[in-house]
């Protein structure tokens, strides 16, 4: 009984740190980025032509996102590796920049960072701010799809933010579905 | 009554009757079956070169990939190449059938980039190997693919579509009556369309009269916009980013675990 005990508390011990452990990675990440911009890299959206352009490299921070209504404030980082949705919103290598014309693709867990995602609804102002200024987007819709339902994240010539998040919200464990944020560019302050 | 009886069996025979032709037109929307005519050899992801002639092009019967496109003859008893597409989106919906091709010499067949649906804003974006897409590349005159790895990175076809257009090895493109029956042209490389409408092929009824690819090669300045990897992918994805995560699920095993420990402990202490 006492052996039994004593796996118990171990087990849960062991469950708890790791739990804490990534919890101060996340909340230690987003204090060093998300209070200051300076560390985050200069995203060049303007040199022409376009394709010359010099990309981050995966893990750089490219600034922060901000959903005023929803509370949601959190840093960007190129990539949509394990570590970096861990640790921040994950920008997808292949999708557009703010400033760029295309679709920007945005993603991260719905335990973290896009919790109150569900509440996204239409008119709701997303802010995204980087070392150059920032890009506001408005969303116009939401909507539920299935994992390999990729042409939500397609080809467009429009400025466009999609954000990208596990469905349902409630879900314990990795979640069946997507819950998708389709916003269109609104005003912009560049320097 | 009788009467009665006998007219509206009449109005139902005569419903059914009308019903019959609208059936092939709505197998044609679900697999967006077009019949196109090439005036120049064109070819295809895969190496496939199609001599000029008249062919169907149509997706394949799948409800789970819709970006797969095979090209038949025309009387559709063979096929030339099983291609697995990238989708692509316009802002407003194709008011035609729309072909676009990349620009290319007229000495050389011309490489098929875009095919869009009547109605349909989303499409279909043919994806060449890295060593076709150089040397589509070289043949345009845009800067070299080599200096710029998200260009070519954007022409690689995914493991499944290599595989696909492996299967097809019997593409029967004659490349030799491709050569000698080269008609002259009817697109050089000088011409160039700057609104994407523009490039829009000839017939309105989808399927019903042969597609004419003639005017459309694709304005590079408009290739140059979308490679610039603001909306484009480097390889077609199968499913979209990885979302879910185990952080939660771990806290709520761990406090599963240290309550049902604390539970043990209660029962041995009451125990003893």
């Amino acid at each position: 009984m006492q052996q039994l005990e004593r796996f118990l508390f171990a087990c849960g011990l062991t469950c708890a740190a790791i739990f804490l452990a990534l919890l101060v990675e996340r909340e230690w990440f987003q204090y060093r980025y998300v209070r200051d911009l300076s560390r985050a890299v200069v995203l060049d959206t303007t040199s022409s032509p376009p394709k010359k352009r010099v990309r981050p490299a995966d893990g750089d921070v490219l600034g922060k996102i901000e959903i005023a209504r929803l509370k949601i404030s959190a840093a960007v980082v190129e990539g949509e590796d394990a570590r970096t949705l861990r640790r921040a919103v994950g920008h997808l290598p292949d999708s557009a920049y703010p400033g760029e014309r295309g679709r920007m693709v945005l993603a991260a867990h719905r335990d973290t960072f896009f919790r109150n995602l569900r509440w996204a609804r239409e008119g709701d102002v997303v802010r995204m701010e980087t070392r150059r200024g920032w890009r506001e987007y408005v969303v116009e819709r939401t909507e539920v799809v299935n994992p390999d339902a990729v042409d939500v994240i397609g080809k467009t010539k429009r400025e466009v933010l999609t954000l990208v998040t596990c469905y349902p919200f409630d879900y314990v464990g990795p979640a069946p579905y997507r819950f998708i944020v389709h916003a269109k560019a609104r005003g912009a302050q560049w320097h | 009554m009788k009467q009665r009886n006998y007219c509206l069996r009449l109005l139902a025979g005569a419903a059914l009757l009308a019903l019959i032709p609208a059936r092939p037109a709505l197998a044609d929307v679900w697999n967006k079956k077009t019949e196109v005519r090439f005036s120049h050899p064109v070819e295809l992801p895969g190496q496939v070169v199609l001599p000029s002639g008249e062919y169907v092009m149509k997706l394949m019967d799948s409800q789970s990939q819709r970006h797969i496109v095979q090209v038949f003859n025309k009387e559709q008893s063979h096929v030339y190449a099983t291609i697995l597409a990238i989708p692509t989106e316009r802002e407003k919906p194709a008011e035609r059938t729309i072909l676009t091709f990349y620009e290319t010499p007229a000495s050389q067949p011309m490489f098929i980039r875009h095919w869009y649906y009547p109605g349909d804003t989303i499409g279909q974006e043919f994806v060449y190997s890295k060593d076709r897409a150089k040397y589509i590349a070289s043949l345009s005159g845009t800067a070299s693919p080599g200096r710029d790895g998200r260009q070519a990175l954007q022409a690689r076809p995914s493991p499944e579509a290599v595989a696909m257009n492996q299967q097809e090895p019997a593409v029967a493109s004659e490349p030799e009556a491709a050569q000698s029956d080269a008609p002259a042209p009817a697109v050089t490389a000088t011409d160039s369309v700057d609104d994407a409408d523009a490039a829009a092929a000839v017939p309105a009824e989808p399927a019903a009269e042969p597609v004419d690819a003639e005017a459309a090669p694709e304005d590079q300045a408009q290739e140059a916009e979308v490679s610039s990897g603001a909306a484009g992918q480097s390889t077609p994805r199968e499913t979209l980013p990885a979302t879910a995560s185990l952080g939660g699920a771990v806290g709520l095993v761990g406090a599963g675990l240290l309550a049902a420990s604390g539970l043990v402990r209660g029962a041995r202490q009451r125990k003893s």
